[in-house]
């Protein structure tokens, strides 16, 4: 596994978008450091951003990469190696390229324009956001056969984690505005990894005041060790499940 | 031995193959004839294991290969048409299968002979159709393997490459069994012992190539096999 997954590391580094995807993250994150000269409210916009761009750009690049490779996973299918071991040497190669290059672009940034206090909570967050998104990104790209429809299903996913989900949501407290339903809002956002990177991160910046009852709530949940461990395990579980399943599929996938 | 018995596939509702039985023994060239779209390429994923079935078996030296990856040690494969990482170098590329199959007794006379060494530093995405071919050409003979499952060797390649790798199949078949797919017969005339016939996933059959060209009164293979199509058109 190892052996193969080292070498399509490299091949995938040296690719013109690692590149310029490096290029772009650090821009971005810079632009905001020397545009605002409030380091917090950088921060801010950064994690924001980032929040929408890392789901998206995992999604599309890793599901386009998969269909991509397709004729050269068929090669490798026909070598004396077990089928676990290419699918895993494939998704590891992908996530560590994209992690490599998505945590240097902001961490430099982060080191060079601030003190370097939210460094690791928005590593932290990135690196959830990347494995979890790659994995969903597998099984979209390794269940739907033809690319098309891949891509489309994948920008559909991406766009609905980002805004369709938390519209209803929304929607749903307006109607239920009468009933005590904040306990519930974080059982919800339980379905979404993108909102439990942010409800982690923005309890890491103390703002959660702003956020009236509902903050309140949360932040109580989360103060309390369970309240923590059962997020961390949530996000644990958005990246184990659909690697789980993508990996019974590759198995008795028909090349 | 590659033995092949009573193999079905479906894809969904589609019948591709059919109670296909055949025996390859050691020795065998056999051309995998048939027109497009009859199950030659789901035959050859059959045997490489990159296709389930779900009727039959398949076996090779005795050995059912649903038992794991190991026979595929044995089996050297060039595809029809070959892609591979576009920022992988040719040397990294062949390193790395090296590295995955940990083969000693290397066979490089094709990497040689395509002269793959002068570009080895090249990326294989910048590689043209045809020198991709000649990467897949010196991948599959280069484990010395007892079993070559070739899919439309010579398509990409110009005349000379595609001489050179014609004379290399004839060169191994000495105790090989080498499967060739091809529509081009006069390439298949020159290098076959045997003719294996699919159509529409059946088998129709499995001839030495003098057997069935003393049968038709044919000398070349390709007149043989267009008498044989004909034939089993009109009578259906």
């Amino acid at each position: 596994m190892i052996k193969i997954s080292k070498y399509l590391l490299v091949s995938i580094l040296k690719s013109r978008f690692m590149l310029g995807y490096s290029l772009l993250l650090f821009a971005i994150c810079t632009g905001l450091f020397l545009m605002s000269n409030d380091q917090d409210k950088a921060i801010i916009g950064i994690h924001n951003i980032l929040l929408i761009m890392i789901p998206l750009v995992v999604m599309i690049y890793s599901v386009s990469e998969i269909y991509h490779a397709t004729d050269f996973i068929r090669l490798l299918l026909t070598q004396p190696i077990k089928r676990k071991a290419i699918f895993f040497s494939q998704y590891l190669s992908n996530v560590l390229a994209l992690l490599i290059v998505q945590l240097t672009a902001i961490g430099l940034s982060i080191a060079l324009f601030s003190d370097g206090s939210y460094l690791l909570p928005i590593l932290l967050n990135c690196t959830f956001l990347t494995v979890i998104f790659s994995s969903i990104s597998s099984l979209i790209a390794y269940k739907i056969n033809e690319k098309v429809k891949g891509i489309g299903v994948t920008i559909f996913l991406g766009i609905y984690f980002l805004a369709i989900y938390d519209g209803l949501i929304l929607f749903l407290i307006q109607g239920m505005s009468d009933y005590p339903i904040e306990k519930y809002g974080i059982l919800l956002s339980l379905f979404n990894p993108i909102d439990l990177c942010r409800i982690l991160f923005i309890f890491k910046m103390d703002v959660s005041a702003l956020m009236g009852l509902t903050g309140a709530i949360m932040q109580k949940f989360l103060g309390s060790a369970l309240g923590s461990a059962i997020i961390y395990l949530t996000l644990l579980l958005w990246a184990i499940i659909p690697l789980a399943i993508t990996t019974k599929l590759f198995i008795k996938k028909d090349y | 031995m590659i033995e092949i018995k009573n193999l079905s596939k479906k894809y969904h509702k589609h019948q591709v193959l059919s109670n296909i039985s055949l025996t390859l023994e050691n020795g065998m060239i056999a051309g995998l004839i048939g027109q497009n779209g009859t199950g030659k390429t789901t035959l050859i994923k059959c045997i490489l294991g990159l296709t389930q079935f779900h009727e039959g078996e398949i076996k090779i030296d005795g050995e059912s290969i649903l038992n794991g990856p190991e026979y595929r040690n044995q089996i050297g494969y060039m595809p029809q048409m070959g892609r591979y990482p576009e920022n992988m170098k040719i040397s990294q590329l062949f390193a790395m299968i090296k590295e995955i199959r940990n083969g000693k007794n290397l066979d490089e006379e094709l990497y040689e002979k395509f002269q793959l060494e002068k570009i080895k530093n090249q990326n294989l995405g910048q590689l043209s159709g045809g020198t991709t071919q000649k990467v897949s050409a010196a991948l599959a003979f280069l484990f010395n393997p007892n079993i070559l499952i070739l899919d439309e060797p010579t398509a990409g390649l110009d005349p000379i490459a595609s001489e050179i790798l014609k004379e290399k199949i004839n060169k191994e078949k000495a105790g090989k069994i080498i499967l060739i797919t091809s529509h081009i017969l006069n390439d298949l005339d020159e290098i076959a012992s045997h003719a294996l016939f699919l159509q529409q996933g059946s088998l129709l059959f499995f001839k030495t190539l003098t057997e069935l060209k003393a049968k038709s009164g044919h000398q070349k293979l390709g007149k043989t096999i267009a008498e044989i199509m004909l034939e089993k058109e009109q009578t259906p």
